[in-house]
């Protein structure tokens, strides 16, 4: 390992070309040479996703002393802004770009043996190595830049619908929890103070942020089971999806985004947190409505002014709403579900011997066993609707979980 | 006319960042490619696209293009400006939708023709 004292100029040049240097590359890529849309748009994604990565991993670093960053310019909690961002473009579509064909352990290993382990502690003063740095590099490379990498390559592949939809789900809730409240308290004052709280405090907030985050997700999961799509435009669905949660409230994920920074801001005494739920509701205004009408209205003529008119943007319905009946077969011996599914809204039940099955008639995937019985509980009313979903996130995601580390070879279409 | 101004600002910071090198304090030098560079490449790419499929749009393109000149040449609200994107996405929104037809008609003739 080197440990040289390296010129300050040469510093100061690094720095820029950390952010320019890969900002170049992707632009070389993009226009210059042949690549798909599909390859931008998952280069767009691994863009996305790194960013809050590579914020929340590098601020653990900090806050263990592996590294730290010289100078005191665009800092933003200990971190330079260009530095997280010239990141996230290198190793995200600036790798993907230029390797497309490679895998992104092979792509990265290169990079953390040679140039990390070789020149880390040369850097002074960009960045001063502390303990245990090496290890801090390679749980970057883990969790940030070889997923963003892997991302890039599904989507422009259109192949792991499911792991793609979790790896956005990562980046939006670190967007939403990291990224923006950073944002705000540089920009307006505040702290992270999470564990200076009594601790009853800190169990209500993470009590309130699972119900509110589970909105979200509830969200982000039916779109990918029933839409077979992401929540971005960019990536949409193929079709509309009416039913789960989306039968509640037809922006649940904006909604989760602005609870969550109301329930955090009063978590952490900062009225500009809690107004960035304002910022929500413009988002949703501006962006969101236009996507609406110029995409979904496009795509779903017939579907969606029905939906729209029938399903609030922000304020849950508290029962569902159903445009057609969906149906559930179950045994006559359930009795605790056949309890719950008598305030049932819009699903037919038939009692038979058949195994337990559901299926929500408009939308395409039908579910048995356990699923089916939460997706039917889907139907009582919202409260239901969330903790139903909730419990699906965590066994569909554990059963999806197990499959991968059972059979590493299975491919998924 | 938009592209002059930013071209000043660009100058300006330029002017900056250089005096900003000679001293002991380089936050200038430094922020230099993030906060005018990357705006600034934006604002370019944004001016050269004709084809914009609807008015609605264009009046985006402008109110996107306006925001990233007040980002290079106001840096000490650069921040604040980056945080407040929305709120022009916002604004083009409610004139689509809120404002009465007639002034909106006379208004995006009088803005897009421009």
């Amino acid at each position: 390992m080197l440990e040289v004292d390296l010129p300050e100029p040469l510093m100061l040049a690094l720095r820029w070309l950390l952010l320019l240097g890969p900002i170049c590359l992707v632009l070389w890529f993009a226009f210059v040479r042949e690549t798909s849309v599909r390859a931008k748009i998952g280069g767009l994604f691994a863009f996305l996703y790194g960013l809050p990565m590579i914020f929340i991993t590098h601020s653990i670093a900090l806050h263990f002393g592996w590294w730290r960053y010289g100078w005191d310019a665009l800092m933003l909690n200990g971190i330079p802004a260009d530095i997280l961002i010239g990141g996230a473009i290198l190793f995200g579509p600036g790798l993907f770009f230029a390797f497309p064909k490679v895998g992104p352990l092979i792509i990265c290993l290169p990079i953390v043996l040679c140039l990390h382990a070789i020149i880390f502690s040369s850097l002074r003063p960009l960045v001063f190595a502390g303990p245990f740095w090496f290890g801090g590099v390679v749980f970057v490379f883990i969790t940030a830049h070889i997923p963003a990498i892997y991302l890039a390559k599904w989507t422009a592949e259109e192949r792991r619908l499911g792991e793609r939809c979790t790896l956005l789900a990562i980046m939006t809730g670190g967007i939403i929890f990291a990224v923006i409240p950073s944002l705000i308290m540089q920009a307006m004052g505040g702290y992270w103070q999470l564990f200076d709280r009594p601790a009853w405090t800190l169990i209500v907030t993470g009590a309130a942020l699972t119900v509110t985050s589970t909105i979200g997700l509830a969200g982000n999961q039916m779109l990918c089971l029933q839409g077979a799509g992401t929540p971005i435009p960019l990536d949409p669905t193929k079709r509309l999806v009416r039913s789960g949660i989306f039968a509640y409230v037809s922006n649940p994920m904006q909604l989760s985004a602005a609870l969550g920074w109301i329930i955090l801001g009063l978590y952490l005494h900062n009225i500009w947190i809690i107004a960035a739920a304002g910022m929500a509701w413009v988002f949703v205004q501006g962006m969101v409505r236009w996507h609406h009408r110029h995409d979904l209205l496009k795509r779903f003529p017939e579907g969606w002014p029905e939906y729209k008119e029938n399903v609030p943007e922000w304020l849950p319905r508290w029962r569902p709403w159903v445009p057609v009946n969906a149906h559930l077969k179950l045994g006559t011996n359930d009795r605790f579900l056949k309890r719950i599914l008598k305030n049932a809204v819009g699903l037919d039940l038939e009692y038979s011997d058949v195994p337990l099955a559901y299926d929500a008639v408009i939308e395409p995937r039908k579910f048995t066993g356990w699923e089916a019985r939460l997706f039917a509980l889907t139907h009582v009313n919202f409260a239901w609707a969330v903790a139903a979903h909730l419990t699906l996130i965590v066994f569909m995601f554990s059963k999806a979980l197990w499959s991968t580390l059972a059979f590493p070879l299975k491919r998924h279409s | 006319m938009f592209c002059s101004a930013m071209v000043l600002a660009i100058l300006f910071r330029i002017f900056y960042a250089a005096i900003s090198l000679a001293s002991i304090d380089k936050t200038a030098f430094l922020a230099f490619p993030l906060t005018v560079l990357i705006p600034a490449l934006a604002f370019f790419f944004l001016a050269g696209r004709k084809n914009m499929a609807s008015k609605e749009g264009v009046l985006m393109q402008l109110g996107s293009m306006i925001q990233l000149l007040l980002i290079v040449a106001l840096p000490d609200f650069a921040l604040y400006l980056a945080l407040g994107f929305p709120v022009v996405f916002l604004s083009v929104e409610l004139f689509e939708t809120r404002v009465p037809e007639v002034l909106r008609n006379r208004i995006e003739q009088r803005v897009l023709t421009c």
